[in-house]
């Protein structure tokens, strides 16, 4: 009896692996360009020639050195499972597309016992989430270790070795020579590292992920610049900012201080925008929940999490007119349309109550290293708009005001 | 479906002349009297077809009072096209146009389609600015006019049909290659991933 059994499991258990082995087959039979279009054996010679682009081009630049001597003396042992995994990922991918909705296989997350707290998230929606899973092992995963070394040598390259503090950066007398010149060989030398990064994901995984990066290269490069952009590394690159810009910066802070308390009124907005005015309503939220969005810019390191929260504070812009007018019969809808000079208007008040230092700053990173299309899409729509309130606070003054107050007199 | 073209327009004109009503009325159709909540109305996105093609328009709408006027460049820097409006009933609106059309030929892109729009057509009674005068100039500086009206909808959706057909053509008359792809690694390794559609349509040909 018990024989039986056995044999009618062990031929089950034949015949699953045998669908699973053609599986395989037809995976990789269907995938076979792609699985060997890139030679991701000797990933690390192929890394090392990268870094030496980088080098070639910042003949002074100390990183690449260092990063080259990292590549060489790494142990590959350790990145094996993230290498390997990719192409399961991938398999498993493939496979999931084919079951119908009502067959679904269970997600299973694997934990295997690893020397680090490895896990492998297969259940990752995208390969893109589960790449990012695997940065978080700095210690054995190449390309993680070598973007933590980049911030640190980038950091130590630029910075005064006397700075100890990460609030309080000083600029070594290289940059300070000469701000202009070294500023713009900075956010060279950190495209060129984000270059660097991009290739070596292509010969680090192979071309599973070359095909990922042709199919969707914007969201690859979004996804590794904040992966590039560390605290350090977005402080030496503001700071340099500042540097550049010290007048005009010097300038706009004592307008800040000047301007901060002007009105909704006396900066053009129209009525129905002017949330700080009384009319029998609680005027204790106004902007306030755009202006302390806005603030938080400050805390972002990434540029495209920068332009995130500007677009946050353009939607809480809307819902702050929606909650100030909620339940007002009188107020005409067509009233409720925030056109080009309002939203200008608006801005300008947010960004006069927010206070916000180096905002030029903040938003030359985004220019430097957004992609086009959120540049010329509606996210560098708003990033115009807070780069033309900056201008427009800059040259603030009695004569402008009283052109505002002109304007509505007579419209 | 996805659109294979994505371009920059920006609106210019003086206040008041309906520059957000036009892109409005192209990008949302009708307004709605019974909507309740504040609309967005500074920055647009318009899909066209065009010869099979799907192209997105981003309309980025420009503020029109003076005191705004020297930040104009820093919303039409990039931007493949251009509507430059006046208001037929407004004298000054139209001798504006003429400003901001030698502003967009010396400091934009080179390579920028401008159009002009004379709005509020449904007020030709109050008509200050005859349409041959205004033909004429378009003529001159060899862009093309249209009259609209963003409260009947007249000539809304020619106009930017007819900008972004031209944007369309300039952009791919200057980038053949635009829309291929493939990626190319450093290392002179070239990965041409070809949808399976086109490996299809290939062996078909075959």
């Amino acid at each position: 009896m018990g024989g039986k059994h056995s044999r009618k499991k062990s031929s089950i258990k034949d015949e699953y692996l045998k669908i699973i082995e053609n599986k395989k087959r037809e995976y990789y039979k269907k995938n076979e360009e792609v699985i060997n279009a890139c030679d991701f054996r000797n990933w690390k010679d192929f890394i090392i020639e990268e870094i030496e682009t980088a080098k070639q081009k910042f003949p002074e630049a100390t990183w690449p050195a260092k990063l080259q001597k990292l590549c060489r003396n790494w142990n590959t042992i350790k990145d094996h499972k993230w290498r390997s995994n990719v192409l399961w990922y991938d398999y498993l991918q493939t496979y999931k597309v084919q079951t119908p909705q009502s067959q679904a296989t269970p997600q299973v997350t694997l934990k295997i016992p690893m020397p680090s707290n490895f896990v492998n998230t297969f259940e990752a929606q995208s390969l893109i989430d589960f790449l990012k899973s695997h940065f978080k092992s700095k210690e054995d995963h190449f390309i993680a270790a070598m973007i933590s070394k980049f911030n640190i040598y980038f950091t130590q390259q630029y910075l005064d070795p006397n700075t100890n503090s990460s609030t309080d950066l000083k600029l070594n007398a290289e940059v300070l020579a000469d701000p202009e010149k070294v500023t713009s060989q900075l956010v060279e030398e950190v495209k060129a590292f984000i270059m660097v990064t991009l290739q070596s994901m292509i010969h680090y995984y192979g071309g599973v992920v070359a095909r990922m990066m042709e199919e969707k290269p914007g969201e690859m490069y979004d996804w590794i610049l904040e992966e590039v952009f560390s605290e350090n590394l977005h402080s030496v690159l503001m700071a340099a900012f500042r540097l550049l810009n010290q007048q005009a910066e010097e300038k706009y802070r004592q307008q800040l201080e000047t301007f901060g308390n002007l009105s909704c009124a006396d900066l053009g907005l129209e009525t129905p925008f002017q949330l700080d005015v009384e009319r029998g309503k609680g005027i204790d939220q106004g902007y306030q929940k755009a202006i302390d969005k806005l603030k938080e810019i400050e805390q972002c390191y990434s540029p495209l999490n920068k332009v995130n929260v500007i677009i946050s504070t353009t939607r809480l812009i809307c819902e702050c007119v929606d909650d100030y007018w909620r339940d007002d019969p009188d107020i005409n809808p067509k009233e409720l349309v925030i056109d080009a000079d309002q939203i200008l208007s608006i801005f300008l008040y947010i960004v006069l109550k927010a206070k916000i230092y180096n905002l030029r700053g903040h938003v030359k990173l985004i220019y430097e290293f957004g992609r086009r299309i959120v540049q010329h899409g509606s996210m560098g729509y708003y990033v115009t708009t807070l780069e033309a309130c900056i201008e427009q606070i800059e040259s603030l003054g009695p004569d402008l005001l009283d052109k505002i107050k002109e304007y509505f007199s007579r419209n | 479906m996805e659109p294979s073209q994505e371009f920059k327009i920006v609106t210019l004109g003086e206040g008041r002349v309906g520059k957000t009503s036009l892109t409005l009325k192209a990008a949302r159709g009708q307004f709605h009297e019974d909507e309740r909540s504040t609309v967005n109305a500074n920055f647009l996105q318009k899909d066209i077809t065009f010869q099979g093609n799907q192209i997105r328009l981003h309309l980025w709408d420009t503020a029109g009072q003076e005191r705004f006027r020297a930040l104009a460049p820093n919303y039409y820097r990039g931007a493949k096209g251009a509507i430059v409006v006046y208001d037929i009933t407004d004298k000054s609106s139209f001798d504006r146009v003429v400003s901001w059309v030698k502003e967009l030929s010396m400091q934009a892109d080179k390579d920028i389609c401008i159009v002009i729009a004379g709005n509020k057509c449904d007020r030709e009674k109050e008509r200050q600015i005859s349409k041959a005068e205004a033909m004429e100039y378009a003529r001159k500086v060899g862009v093309l006019h249209f009259d609209t009206s963003a409260k009947t909808g007249m000539g809304v959706e020619e106009i930017f049909s007819e900008l972004g057909r031209l944007v369309y053509e300039v952009q791919m008359k200057k980038n053949p290659g635009t829309g291929e792809r493939g990626y190319k690694s450093r290392k002179g390794k070239k990965i041409i991933i070809k949808k399976e559609e086109e490996v299809q349509k290939k062996k078909d040909c075959c």
